[in-house]
């Protein structure tokens, strides 16, 4: 009879180190210095987030190892198994958490909402999320989801996360929640960084769509099946630009490529992709060598307090990005790196920090968006109509105001229809009801809207949106949105904007 | 051909924006915005033009 029995055992967090709570062993013919930092990395992050507590569950099936277990692992003459242990982070002792956990349990008597409630409760007091691990001695990490640093940064930068979301798990009869992007480590198997970095990436793209969930298995398999350029697909050799683009639309996702021909440019895509909540994969190459990575943007670092530089006056919010928190799979998940200019070229620069001990200088080359089918514009198409909204501004203040050019700040994302009426409904100088109400009635909203924002002293703040489905050549303005009606000029603005792109007659947030 | 009915040859430089299309003449502030901007513009739309061998490119680093 097969053993499938399930035991779970809590331990004191440090009491012993996760390579030897769970008894690995390094392969004879690992190459690596550190066979298992990845591993040790998940621990020094789960450390700093003051880890008290590590649970482990023995018996765990697993999507992702059972698929690559079922492709791959399943045909080695050693027998691997094809369930995987799993580790459960928190950051209460180990006796609370116990009370705790029962506790959640019992008010599952008095109904759903309640249980959700208290198992939300349990989850926000000090869960910090969970690791596979997989029965691969040369590479034990598997799918990780972990909760993200703090918003607050140490010194004059905060942090944000919005390509991370919810993730739920089930222990000892209590739903925990954890908001985080899945991680996991190559195994050159089945997967090299590139098919990890999509993975991760589609994760993701799962939180605001309905597509199948990606296993590095499939990824591989569909990347490589129309074109094999550096042979056999598994064990995985990597994987070309072509076959990862390949990959992404066999899942039914777009795959936006572009090139990060200068520092400018890249900060404005990779800002604008991640505040659009869309995780790019950023290629890099080694700094002054040819190999070439893959990496996925979970969060990025910003400078706070933001002073923008106005140059030939128009600034970018995008140059408020200043780092980059990637998931790295030849370290782990939420790398800290610095984003920096390198002569015109654009860097990532890895921090030492934990189990990285050097740092390390990679040039972004590459920067790989899957969106949307329904996106066709471009986040640098969308940067180029910020520049000519910017463009249509100036002109206006110069021959009809008859006022000094204004500088103009410009910030761009795309977001779903029902998001923008949203953020008009809860933000700070958003609508009233009855505003968000005409505003609904009169304006068609794609699924998708481009969002161009434009900011100065003279206009306020000015949202030009465009229609996604359309290229920037046949481009359609939905509408104009003063965010901040008050401003001297921006009734004047608003009005000639709304005319001059065709968009709703009258600008919305300005009395008629 | 009789060079009264000849077309009238000008000098005067088309700028294309996405505001309609205005002659120098009749608009300098415009075309100076242009000139401006035209550098940002083609930093945008370079990074779209991919060529075969950026499709190439493989993507495999060890540990």
């Amino acid at each position: 009879m097969a053993d499938n029995r399930q035991a779970i055992e809590f331990y004191a967090f440090g009491s012993k180190t996760l390579v030897e709570l769970l008894n690995l062993e390094v392969p004879p013919f690992a190459r690596t210095k550190m066979p298992f930092r990845q591993l040790q990395y998940v621990e020094a992050y789960v450390a700093a987030l003051k880890c008290a507590t590590v649970v482990v569950e023995s018996h765990y099936i697993d999507r992702d190892h059972i698929e690559d277990h079922g492709a791959f692992y399943s045909r080695n003459f050693i027998s691997y198994p094809n369930y995987c242990t799993r580790l459960h982070f928190f950051s209460l002792e180990a006796a609370d958490l116990k009370q705790r956990m029962r506790a959640a349990v019992e008010v599952g008597q008095k109904g759903v909402a309640a249980y959700k409630e208290a198992c939300q409760g349990l989850s926000a007091a000090g869960y910090l999320g969970w690791s596979v691990v997989k029965p691969l001695h040369g590479c034990p990490v598997g799918r990780t989801i972990l909760r993200t640093f703090d918003s607050r940064g140490e010194g004059d930068y905060k942090r944000t996360f919005p390509c991370v979301r919810r993730h739920r798990s089930h222990l000892m009869g209590v739903e925990l929640v954890v908001d985080g992007l899945p991680f996991q480590q190559q195994d050159t198997g089945v997967s090299a960084c590139a098919t990890t970095a999509i993975w991760a990436a589609l994760h993701h793209f799962r939180g605001f769509e309905e597509v199948a969930a990606a296993t590095p298995a499939q990824i591989t398999s569909i990347a490589s099946r129309y074109s094999l350029p550096f042979g056999r697909s598994m064990p995985s050799e990597g994987l070309s630009m072509e076959q990862m683009c390949q990959a992404i639309q066999g899942m039914g996702v777009s795959p936006h490529l572009h090139r990060a021909t200068d520092f400018n440019t890249a900060q404005n895509i990779i800002y604008s992709a991640t505040m659009s909540g869309m995780s790019s994969i950023l290629i890099i190459q080694r700094d002054g060598g040819t190999e070439r990575h893959a990496v996925t943007v979970a969060g990025i670092k910003l400078a706070e307090p933001f002073t923008p530089v106005i140059s030939d006056g128009i600034a970018e919010q995008s140059a408020q990005l200043t780092g980059a928190y990637v998931h790295d799979d030849r370290w782990g998940p939420y790398v800290a790196t610095l984003f920096e200019k390198n002569t015109n070229c654009a860097s990532l620069r890895y921090l030492p920090r934990g189990v990285v001990k050097v740092e390390e200088k990679w040039v972004v080359t590459h920067i790989l968006i899957p969106v949307h089918p329904k996106i066709r514009l471009s986040f640098g198409g969308l940067q180029e109509v910020g520049i000519e909204v910017a463009k249509l501004i100036q002109w206006h203040c110069v021959k009809e105001l008859k006022v000094a050019v204004p500088d103009v700040i410009l910030d761009g994302s795309i977001l779903r229809g029902h998001a923008y009426v949203e953020e008009l409904l809860f933000e700070k100088n958003g609508f009233g009801p009855v505003e968000v109400e005409r505003f609904c009635s009169e304006v068609s909203l794609p699924r998708y809207v481009g969002c161009v924002r434009a900011r100065s002293p003279l206009i306020g703040t000015l949202d030009v949106l465009v229609d996604t489905t359309g290229t920037v050549r046949n481009l359609h303005c939905a509408a104009v949105v003063s965010r901040t009606p008050t401003a001297q000029h921006a009734k004047a603005i608003g009005e000639f904007l709304a005319t001059r792109l065709k968009a709703c007659p009258r600008p919305f947030g300005i009395a008629a | 051909m009789n060079p009264e009915n000849e077309p009238a040859t000008t000098s005067v430089t088309v700028v294309e924006s996405s505001y309609g299309t205005a002659t120098e003449e009749q608009d300098e502030v415009l075309r100076r915005l242009d000139e401006k901007f035209a550098a940002r513009i083609k930093a945008c739309r370079e990074s779209e033009r991919l060529s075969e061998e950026d499709f190439a490119i493989r993507i495999n680093v060890r540990e």
